[in-house]
């Protein structure tokens, strides 16, 4: 039991000698002796003189008691807890797209190492299984989102079979945000949290705290290289594809197109270092293609995933409802492009909302009383909406403190240009982040909620003047992009954006053929996750009526060069030793009442004394009574 | 108001009693105790030759057949006694409630029974260095009241008397109070010091020196309680604290120390006892919690300080 015992400040347990010291060095200054009122001292000095002078230091019992009571309140200050035997272990897997990089320089044969960075990570995550050996174990991996792929604490061949399940997904990781979530599951001093990826951590980790261990599976300074396929433009005429180099050196290839009906053609192509180029193929092309490139060495491309694009002239259109007591000539989004419908606020109402086929809501100058079930955009809710509890500044001059450059909203933004003199400065919701910021409050907000996304932006969008105001104009395309997952003009969805279904009883089918249907509450949208073709399947027509690309471009994740570091989350410190104190307060509460029963039986012991005395007396009196 | 101890019985046993003293001092007036005039009274002292003017009743008229000469008998007049009590009220003799009572009593008794015999009564209260009171009463059992109404509360013990540093305890303040006390009594006689005697012997050597110069017949009654005979009994280790300067003393009393103390007792009794014997001053000692009746009727008529 004791061997399990731990202390959060050990170091103050060197002040126990030094209580021992004080207690004695206080007991022999003040007398541990009983203070006695005599008439005159004058014979018994004479003892004194006459007596040993060095007198041993014998303890009396209250000495005992309080110096145990100085060890507990030593120990309840140190932090003593109780440390369970258990080892439990938690390992997080990078699948993102990043970790398909495969290392051709460093394959190892007889581990059957293909280089693939992902490979390497549930290999090394084995080995740590083994020479940790955890009673538990829980396994995540971080994409598409931070999910557990064993189900709870499971044991070690379980975390073993659950490693062989996990795949790349094309998908960005959220490491930062996925520590943060399960650093809070550390209970004990024995857990450990591993995380396997290849981006580099640019914190410090305390050699002492083990907790926490980040394993870097392609090396803190390897970088590879790696050419990408970056957007694709398809009209019947002509194809548009940008390719992107993370490469130090010059690269060459083909790009093989293979269209729907299974035509397919080659195209030669050459790339500087670091350049981004577009190549225009003409056509005439099918409804639907596919676009890889060929040809390139290994060691310069190092990302196999992001050579594959699709692209479809079938492109679902997007309708889009404003609702705002302007017109759509007033509004000016005529030249966008989109279908829009436009409503005035009095016409809405809840079932019109839920009825309503858009895929996009705008709410200008208005708030529904809940969140509608599309994505939508709220452009200056009025003050004091139950939304966003808005409150509006007329007179003083905004500037922006603070915005998240990395997010799509505000990509090709300048915002130290963005100068207001009128803003609605907006509470972010639970669901949502903040991504614009300014010495007044948050300005613009985004979160995503039941496979939704929402953003609310505290200033004047409308009218949409294009480049006569670049800054407003390019944040509300971008805003309609990361609404609708999609861009203007892109021949393919993204992946992970939600289609929607015409009917209940229309499905998609995958890459693979596999169906996928709405579920009851994402009703009628469903989400394509993997990049590929998938066919539209319309119950009314009975028949497939249009193709869908999917593809998943992301230059952060292509981007082999410059791999963007993390730091552990800034609350780690403060969750982690909230998380142990579940163990210590239980002792700590032990301790505690320990201590009021030394501190009460300290209280009764010159009551208690005399009394004993006294009847011990009186049984040595029978006794000898008794033998008489 | 007479304590609650002085009852009726007890009184009327004191009450037979009387003073003795070795020597005949000289009185104001006439009193019980035969004394060093000579004049009138029962116990014959001496022949002188007739002078005109003698009475004739004094006349030996035997000795005139057997001389032919005119003696008369001449006779020590009985006069009263002058008896100084010095009551030590100092902290060492409060510090307990029973060496207080008992101190009390004892000079209330021996007071009521000079009073009672026509003696002139001096209650000298004497608090550590300083004489706190002197009350003289000639005669008068009424008397007693008085010096009862002035021992009738107990003195508390002050906190800054036991802050009082050995500096000041060594001032002798024992001798000032006592000699201030005898300096005040204008006719010799008997003086009675009741104390716990736990001074230096020295000191006290002095202070009896010095009423012994007054030409007082000095008779020394020292009250002690159990504790000043076993400190601090059932505890092995005490811390003790000298009542009259504060002084503090922590010691181990193990049974060895018990014994090494009760002989330094011994030896500060005997230094004291031996001195008295020179000085022809008696001494008994009165142990707070035996019977105060008998200790009167006992000791003190065996020491002939009583009759």
């Amino acid at each position: 039991m004791l061997l399990n015992l731990a202390l959060t400040t050990p170091s103050l347990l060197w002040l126990l000698p030094a209580v021992l010291a004080g207690m004695v060095y206080v007991y022999r200054m003040r007398g541990q002796a009983q203070r006695v009122l005599v008439a005159s001292t004058l014979l018994l000095s004479q003892l004194k003189r006459k007596s040993n002078s060095k007198k041993i230091f014998v303890p009396n019992t209250r000495f005992w008691f309080e110096l145990l009571v100085l060890i507990l309140l030593l120990l309840l200050a140190a932090g003593i807890n109780y440390v369970s035997d258990s080892r439990r272990l938690i390992v997080v897997i990078d699948n993102s797209l990043s970790m398909s990089q495969r290392d051709g320089s460093s394959v190892n044969y007889l581990k059957a190492d293909s280089g693939l960075l992902l490979n390497r990570a549930l290999e090394e995550a084995r080995s740590h299984l083994l020479s940790y050996d955890p009673s538990q174990v829980r396994v995540f991996a971080l994409a598409p989102s931070l999910t557990e792929i064993t189900e709870g604490w499971s044991s070690v061949a379980r975390a073993e079979y659950a490693l062989e399940q996990i795949q790349i997904k094309s998908s960005r990781d959220d490491l930062e945000n996925s520590l943060a979530r399960l650093v809070r599951d550390l209970t004990f001093n024995n857990d450990q949290l591993v995380v396997f990826t290849e981006r580099p951590f640019s914190g410090a980790l305390d050699s002492k705290n083990s907790a926490v261990i980040i394993k870097n599976v392609l090396g803190q300074d390897k970088r590879l290289q790696n050419i990408a396929l970056e957007d694709l433009s398809l009209s019947a005429q002509n194809l548009s594809v940008t390719l992107r180099s993370y490469a130090q050196n010059p690269s060459s290839g083909q790009l093989q197109i293979k269209e729907f009906d299974g035509k397919s053609s080659l195209h030669k192509f050459n790339l500087a270092a670091h350049e981004l180029k577009t190549f225009n193929i003409s056509g005439p092309f099918s409804k639907a293609l596919s676009v890889s490139l060929l040809g390139l060495p290994l060691e310069l491309n190092s990302i196999e995933h992001d050579d594959l694009g699709y692209a479809s002239l079938e492109r679902q259109s997007a309708k889009i409802l404003v609702i705002s007591s302007l017109s759509k000539e007033q509004v000016g989004l005529g030249a966008l492009g989109f279908e829009f419908e436009f409503l005035t606020p009095d016409k809405i109402g809840p079932e019109t909302l839920q009825d309503s086929d858009a895929a996009l809501l705008i709410f200008h100058r208005v708030t529904p009383p809940e969140l509608p079930k599309q994505s939508s955009i709220f452009i200056l809710p009025p003050k004091n909406d139950q939304l966003f509890k808005s409150g509006i500044i007329n007179d003083r001059k905004i500037s922006v403190t603070r915005y998240k450059e990395s997010h799509p909203i505000t990509r090709y933004l300048n915002l130290a240009l963005l100068d207001l003199n009128q803003a609605t400065i907006l509470t972010p919701p639970s669901w949502a982040e903040t991504i614009i910021n300014t010495d007044q409050g948050t300005l613009l907000l985004a979160g995503e909620l039941s496979a939704s996304r929402y953003s609310a932006v505290g200033f004047e969008l409308f009218p949409h003047e294009g480049s006569k105001n670049p800054i407003s104009s390019i944040l509300f395309l971008n805003l309609l992009q990361w609404s609708l997952e999609r861009g203007l003009a892109m021949p393919y969805e993204l992946a992970y954006s939600q289609l929607k279904l015409a009917g209940s009883s229309d499905y998609i089918l995958d890459p693979l053929g596999k169906q996928i249907r709405a579920s009851d509450n994402d009703q009628p949208f469903v989400r394509v996750a993997e990049p590929g073709l998938y066919q539209l399947f319309s119950a009314s027509k009975k028949s497939l009526s249009s193709s869908i690309a999917v593809n998943y471009f992301d230059p952060s994740e292509s981007n082999t060069l410059t791999l963007q570091g993390f730091e552990l989350p800034k609350t780690f410190e403060s969750d982690y030793v909230r998380s142990n104190p579940a163990s210590s307060d239980k002792l700590s509460r032990i301790l505690a009442i320990l201590l009021f029963c030394v501190l009460f039986f300290e209280f009764l012991l010159p009551i208690l004394t005399p009394l004993i005395k006294f009847r011990l007396s009186l049984t040595k009196a029978a006794e000898v009574k008794d033998a008489n | 108001m007479l304590p609650d101890s002085f009852t009726s019985k007890y009184l009327r046993q004191i009450e037979l009693l009387k003073l003795r003293t070795r020597r005949a001092f000289l009185g104001t007036r006439q009193g019980s105790h035969i004394s060093s005039k000579r004049g009138h009274g029962l116990e014959f002292s001496d022949y002188r030759k007739y002078e005109p003017g003698d009475s004739p009743r004094h006349i030996d008229w035997g000795l005139y057949a057997r001389s032919d000469r005119l003696y008369v008998k001449t006779f020590r007049e009985e006069q009263d006694l002058s008896l100084l009590i010095i009551l030590d009220i100092s902290a060492s003799m409060s510090v307990e409630q029973i060496k207080w009572e008992a101190s009390r009593d004892l000079a209330l008794t021996l007071a009521y029974i000079a009073l009672m015999g026509q003696d002139r009564v001096c209650l000298a209260v004497i608090n550590e260095s300083e004489l706190q009171h002197i009350t003289t009463f000639m005669s008068g059992a009424h008397a007693i009241h008085t010096f009862a109404a002035l021992l009738a509360k107990q003195p508390k013990l002050e906190g800054s008397r036991l802050k009082k540093t050995k500096q000041q305890a060594g001032e002798r303040g024992f001798f000032k109070a006592v000699s201030q006390a005898a300096q005040r009594l204008k006719i010799p006689g008997k003086a009675i010091l009741i104390s716990d005697l736990l001074i230096a012997e020295l000191e006290l050597r002095d202070t009896l020196d010095w009423l012994r110069s007054r030409n007082l017949e000095i008779s020394l009654l020292q009250v002690l309680t159990p504790s000043d005979l076993d400190p601090a009994s059932g505890l092995n280790e005490a811390l003790f604290i000298d009542s009259e300067n504060g002084q503090e003393i922590e010691i181990s009393l193990d049974q060895a120390a018990r014994a090494e103390y009760s002989q330094i007792f011994k030896d500060h009794q005997k230094q004291i006892e031996n001195y008295c014997h020179s000085a022809s001053i008696s001494i008994n000692r009165f142990i707070a919690n035996d019977s105060l009746i008998d200790f009167v009727l006992s000791d003190l008529t065996k020491a002939g300080l009583v009759q």
